[in-house]
């Protein structure tokens, strides 16, 4: 199945790379400055990063985000989204019950298992 | 000869009677017949060459004593599924007796999955399974296998169910073996350990060797209360096939200490909003760790912080902060601008609220479709009511969607081919076994809606299409779900005694 957090992370907050507590002005910067930048073709722009591990963001995810935050209601309810307390990702990968990698290879599959 | 002869009838009894068959079907005593004939037929081989004559004679004999054996053993590992196939057509093996054009196709989609598969190999199979008359599990499992093998992986699940849960009259113990070990497999690479656990602890009569002892793996390393002591782990692992591939496992839940047999603790409540989503962001990523329970208490916990009187202030600041009601209050005039105390009354602060309730549900949707086993849990709260209530309507207008083309095609008579009828039926099965595990109460409106037209085209498919296999796992199904009605309960059970005939 896909990234179940994958919503999560194209947070407008998270996408346009600036705190809940940014003004408006600042937002609409921050946004332009990112469609500045993915215009030109900037790598580093491609990619942010979120308390859920990075993503990546394109001029529509940029437009689209910085459409979001213009709506007064649609911003608060990011905004609580967007506040999460350290600590967030990154617990689940020394779980002892993690996934079986390859356990398809001790049914002797060497065929495509079914994604 | 005649205690070669014998020995042939002996072993074909005792293979079919393993087979799971009661009494001893026409087709065997022609099977034993032809088996037979063949081997006279090789005898003057002997005499005519020689060492070369009794080698034939060797292999004439392995193949017909235990063509399942050669299949299994030699065939299938070398990924030949032409061969496999037609070793299957001709040799006639015991467990797929019933079945045999099916079973050819079992042994050739088997003998696909060693192998980079191909499309025109999985499309001859599929015709193949297609042409069998008649199909029972092994043409089920088949067709599983090469649903899986296309990449449709929601599908083959579904008819590795369907073929899992089949009479054993209607599947050999070692073709239900490869349609389990395929679910637990798919469940256990995902980490998916409750499932594992719910397919492979079966009891005695219904447990298989392996899937059970990857289920009591699974207890070790999910912390299951039921896990066993490490002896008892490794005699499971002894007793099971496959050990040099699941000893890496093992060691992983060896190194797991066992969990005590009290109930597991309840997640400590979050103090506010931020705490609470940061607790339930990786139990979303790892959603498969957690049960039910802990589960829906993470998700109960967010809902709780929404509802504090903290996370409401804040809101209703921020609306005002942002303007957001200035437009919205009829007078405008800044009288009508309550005070921060007085924001959280305002509407526009529950509709905050149920923005971030929709917007949270949105992720939980898909995880929930996957695995209805997360919203076991007793308290739910409105966001797991929300994502629930989502999913099963869904669920509840697919179900009603195949209602009526069921409806449709039976007035038409017309009749999918054998793999898209057992496919459609999977599916719909497993849709309404997931509205089922997420609302048990809606059993009742569940089988009404479902009642009429699936047991109609249950009798078509066992009338006209001569499919009886299908149509006797259909009405199983519709009677284990019918006791809200006694007279289709007794209709449905004398529907399914016939099919069985």
């Amino acid at each position: 199945m896909t990234d179940p957090l994958a919503a999560w992370r194209g947070n407008p907050f998270f996408v346009l790379g600036v705190s809940t507590q940014a003004s408006r002005a600042e937002v609409e910067r921050a946004g332009q400055k990112l469609l500045g930048l993915l215009a030109l073709g900037s790598a580093s722009a491609r990619h942010y990063d979120t308390p859920f591990g990075p993503a990546t963001r394109d001029a529509d995810s940029v437009r689209q985000a910085l459409a979001t935050l213009r709506d007064p209601n649609e911003r608060v309810v990011h905004e609580l989204l967007a506040n999460i307390a350290p600590g967030a990702a990154g617990k689940h990968t020394d779980h002892p019950g993690a996934a079986w990698k390859g356990a398809e290879h001790a049914l002797g599959w060497s065929g495509r298992w079914a994604e | 000869m005649g205690g070669v002869g014998l020995l042939i009838f002996i072993i074909l009894f005792f293979a079919l009677r393993r087979g799971g068959a009661s009494s001893l079907p026409k087709v065997f005593w022609q099977v034993a017949f032809w088996k037979f004939l063949m081997f006279v037929a090789v005898l003057p081989l002997i005499a005519m060459t020689g060492l070369v004559g009794v080698a034939v004679l060797v292999l004439e004999i392995i193949l017909l004593l235990a063509p399942a054996l050669v299949l299994r053993w030699i065939v299938v590992p070398l990924g030949v599924p032409r061969v496999a196939y037609w070793g299957a057509t001709y040799c006639w093996p015991f467990e797929v007796i019933h079945e045999s054009s099916a079973g050819a196709a079992f042994y050739g989609a088997l003998a696909l999955t060693r192998r980079r598969s191909s499309r025109q190999a999985i499309d001859w199979l599929e015709e193949s399974v297609n042409r069998a008359q008649p199909v029972r599990g092994a043409g089920v499992v088949a067709a599983g296998l090469l649903a899986a093998l296309r990449g449709d992986r929601h599908r083959a699940r579904c008819l590795f169910l369907v073929a899992d849960g089949l009479h054993r009259k209607l599947i050999p113990k070692r073709v239900r073996a490869i349609a389990r070990d395929w679910l637990v497999v798919d469940a256990a690479r995902i980490g998916n350990w409750h499932e594992v656990i719910r397919l492979g602890r079966r009891g005695y009569e219904d447990s298989l060797r392996w899937s059970y002892a990857i289920a009591r793996i699974g207890e070790r390393l999910s912390g299951d209360p039921r896990g066993c002591r490490a002896w008892r782990l490794w005699l499971c692992w002894l007793v099971a096939p496959r050990r040099l591939a699941t000893f890496a496992l093992l060691r992983r839940a060896l190194a797991v200490p066992r969990a005590p047999k009290q109930a597991a603790a309840e997640p400590a409540v979050a103090a506010d909003l931020p705490e609470a989503l940061a607790r339930l962001a990786p139990l979303l990523e790892n959603r498969y760790a957690h049960d039910g329970r802990s589960f829906a208490a993470s998700v109960c916990a967010v809902d709780a912080a929404l509802d504090g009187p903290a996370t409401r202030t804040l809101v209703g600041q921020r609306l005002l902060a942002l303007g957001a009601c200035s437009e919205k209050v009829e007078s405008g005039s800044l009288q009508d601008m309550r005070p921060p105390e007085d924001a959280t009354e305002r509407p526009d602060v529950d509709a905050v609220m149920s923005g971030v309730r929709a917007r949270l549900a949105d992720l939980l949707v898909p995880l929930i479709e996957e695995s209805p086993m997360l919203t076991s849990g007793e308290v739910r709260g409105p966001i797991l009511d929300q994502a629930v209530e989502r999913v099963r309507l869904r669920l509840f207008r697919d179900i009603e969607a195949q209602c009526k083309d069921y409806n449709d095609r039976l007035k038409g008579e017309t009749s999918l081919p054998t793999v898209a009828e057992w496919e459609t039926w999977a599916l719909m099965r497993d849709a309404a076994n997931r509205v089922l595990e997420l609302d048990p109460e809606s059993e009742i409106a569940l089988f009404h809606a479902m009642y009429v037209p699936v047991c109609n085209f249950a009798v078509f498919q066992h009338n006209k299409c001569m499919r009886r296999t299908l149509a006797h796992e259909i009405y199983s199904w519709l009677h284990r779900h019918s006791q809200s009605d006694p007279s289709a309960a007794q209709l449905l059970l004398g529907n399914v005694r016939a099919s069985e005939a």
